[in-house]
């Protein structure tokens, strides 16, 4: 079977579909970071994929950008995610109330 | 060196905030140092090279344009920046921050959204974006040891997250249809093609991306709880800066690379600027809070601001720049007036906390009431002439109905800006002498602040020639 663009793009939504969800679905704090990590992932694997498909090489050196980007935002986030376990000595979000309208 | 020209201002800005970083770095326990001067100095370089670079239209790499749209917003983020300075330091003395730290991660901010404001890169737009945001959430919960600031710089931090990875799917459907990420070609290339549902799913994205950015509704849910969270300062700094470097990239790629789809984003833009406005002012009313009230006035404010995106005539554009202006100098002196009433004890951040503050601190008072009217749009102040040019545009441009639901929750949200300004003056005070002394350089800002509310709103016409010129870019 052929490998095609299609594939990649459908593959690439489903990864990014599974990360969306898993935002709003799991309860503890470090799944949902890595949730969006899987968002980014699959916005790389789209990048790569079309870069193939256009035959440039541009698709891929952005993936580069994105993975700083996203190392950078795992950084700042776990940072968070310590500064709030040290206050409430839990990592589901529902036990953060102090906010709300 | 001449195709660097377009990213001095940037340059600057970012050297002063390595500078504060190294003098961090450097410093003793307990030792003071003037790191807001070298801030200062970043500023009012970045200040001449905008200035130097008026009218020229430079550009670097052709991922950088100083056209004049850009550099008018960064003439904004100048402003912005210099005042947030100003108003900071009472906050950091007192809450013990680290104020190299704090300086630096402002002055990272302001270069990321001065990036933001002239890129013309879809990918560098994102870079901006992230720069800016990773510094504003780390900014947001600076206070460590408050519960309420963590819990506020992580949902801050998870809905920015959550929508940039929005913006860069939509970022690569763009790239995969047109093979490039340059707004101008990206352009040329949706002019001369049929629209493609994927172009569709990729104005889409990106739309999304930045609706999280201006806090428009629906995905404003972020905006009050990171501005109550965050110190007064930082909530100032945050409601002016992100919001005018965002609109900037929100009218650059929408009236540039996205132009020709126009037909098929105007009518979601309208009921996104729509739900905004009244969102913003219903919910506002119910409020308690005066950093949560302020968000909320905030978001009503992005959907006056999506009006003039909207209805994007040569008097809309206009309209965007000097709203954007005279919004940041209004609500950067509402929220200066907060940080100036927080104490160690308690925050004084109720409606019922500013009973009596025209007895204890009359100037205060009186600053407050300024920025409170112009905020809710009443002549002679900036605020009035800003709203008139918006509705202006959008009846010219055939969005009646936008102006109408503007006009009417400008005047509902009078009534909860009233309700703060009744009780400064006509509810008696608890307890004499619960707010702090007011510090000269802060206390400054918030008069330079209020005479330039007065001016834009007494004598427009410059700054509205200017606004209108430099919008002749697109």
């Amino acid at each position: 079977m052929m490998v095609t663009l299609d594939h990649y793009l459908v593959l690439s939504a489903i990864l990014f579909s599974i990360g969306t969800a898993g935002v709003f679905v799991r309860r503890n704090l470090i799944t949902i970071l890595l949730s969006i990590e899987i968002m980014l992932n699959a916005v790389n694997l789209t990048f790569v994929a079309f870069g193939r498909a256009l035959g440039s090489a541009d698709g891929q050196i952005i993936v580069f950008f994105v993975m700083t980007v996203a190392a950078a935002e795992a950084a700042v986030g776990l940072a968070i995610v310590i500064g709030l376990f040290r206050h409430r000595e839990s990592l589901n979000p529902d036990s953060f109330t102090a906010l709300k309208w | 060196m001449s195709s660097l020209n377009a990213i001095v201002p940037m340059a600057c800005v970012t050297a002063a905030a390595i500078a504060a970083m190294v003098a961090e770095a450097f410093r003793d326990p307990g030792e003071r140092m003037p790191i807001a001067g070298l801030g200062l100095v970043g500023l009012v370089g970045a200040a001449i090279a905008t200035v130097l670079l008026w009218n020229h239209n430079t550009s670097s790499f052709g991922l950088v344009v100083a056209d004049d749209f850009g550099l008018f917003v960064t003439g904004i983020l100048i402003v912005v920046g210099l005042l947030s300075l100003a108003i900071s330091g009472p906050t950091i003395d007192r809450e013990r921050l680290p104020a190299g730290e704090y300086y630096a991660l402002m002055l990272f901010a302001t270069a990321g959204m001065m990036l933001m404001a002239t890129a013309s890169d879809l990918l560098v737009i994102f870079l901006a974006l992230e720069v800016l945001s990773l510094a504003v959430y780390v900014l947001t919960g600076i206070r460590r040891e408050s519960p309420a600031a963590t819990e506020a710089a992580f949902k801050y931090f998870l809905l920015g997250a959550f929508s940039s990875a929005f913006f860069l799917y939509g970022i690569a459907f763009s790239y995969g249809l047109t093979g490039s990420t340059r707004l101008d070609s990206i352009r040329g290339l949706t002019a001369s093609q049929a629209p493609a549902p994927m172009q569709l799913l990729a104005v889409g994205l990106v739309l999304v991306g930045f609706a999280f950015k201006v806090s428009a509704v629906p995905f404003h849910m972020w905006t009050p709880d990171a501005y109550e969270g965050a110190p007064p300062a930082v909530a100032g700094f945050m409601s002016t800066g992100v919001k005018a470097a965002a609109f900037a990239a929100f009218v650059r790629v929408f009236l540039s690379a996205f132009e020709p789809l126009r037909g098929q984003w105007s009518d979601v833009l309208w009921l996104i600027a729509a739900a905004t406005m009244i969102v913003g002012t219903v919910v506002g009313v119910a409020q308690s809070n005066v950093k949560r009230m302020l968000a909320y006035s905030s978001i009503a404010h992005g959907g006056y601001l999506l009006i003039a995106l909207l209805s994007a005539n040569d008097v809309g554009k206009g309209a965007v720049l000097f709203y954007l202006l005279t919004y940041a100098i209004t609500n950067i002196g509402a929220f200066g007036v907060v940080a100036l009433l927080d104490n160690a004890s308690r925050p004084n951040d109720r409606v019922a906390d500013y009973a009596g503050l025209w007895n204890d601190h009359a100037a205060l008072a009186a600053l407050m009431t300024v920025f409170l009217l112009s905020l809710g749009g009443f002549p002679p102040m900036a605020g009035f002439i800003a709203k008139w040019y918006v509705f202006s545009a959008a009846v010219k441009a055939g969005y009646s109905g936008l102006a109408i639901i503007g006009v009417l929750t400008s005047v509902i949200s009078v009534f909860f800006y009233l309700r703060i300004v009744v009780m400064m003056y006509m509810t008696p005070g608890n307890t004499p002498a619960q707010f702090p002394a007011v510090p000269k350089i802060a206390g400054a800002a918030l008069v330079v602040s209020a005479i330039l509310i007065f001016y834009l709103g007494l004598l427009p016409t410059r700054v509205l020639d200017w606004a209108a010129a430099s919008i002749s870019a697109f």
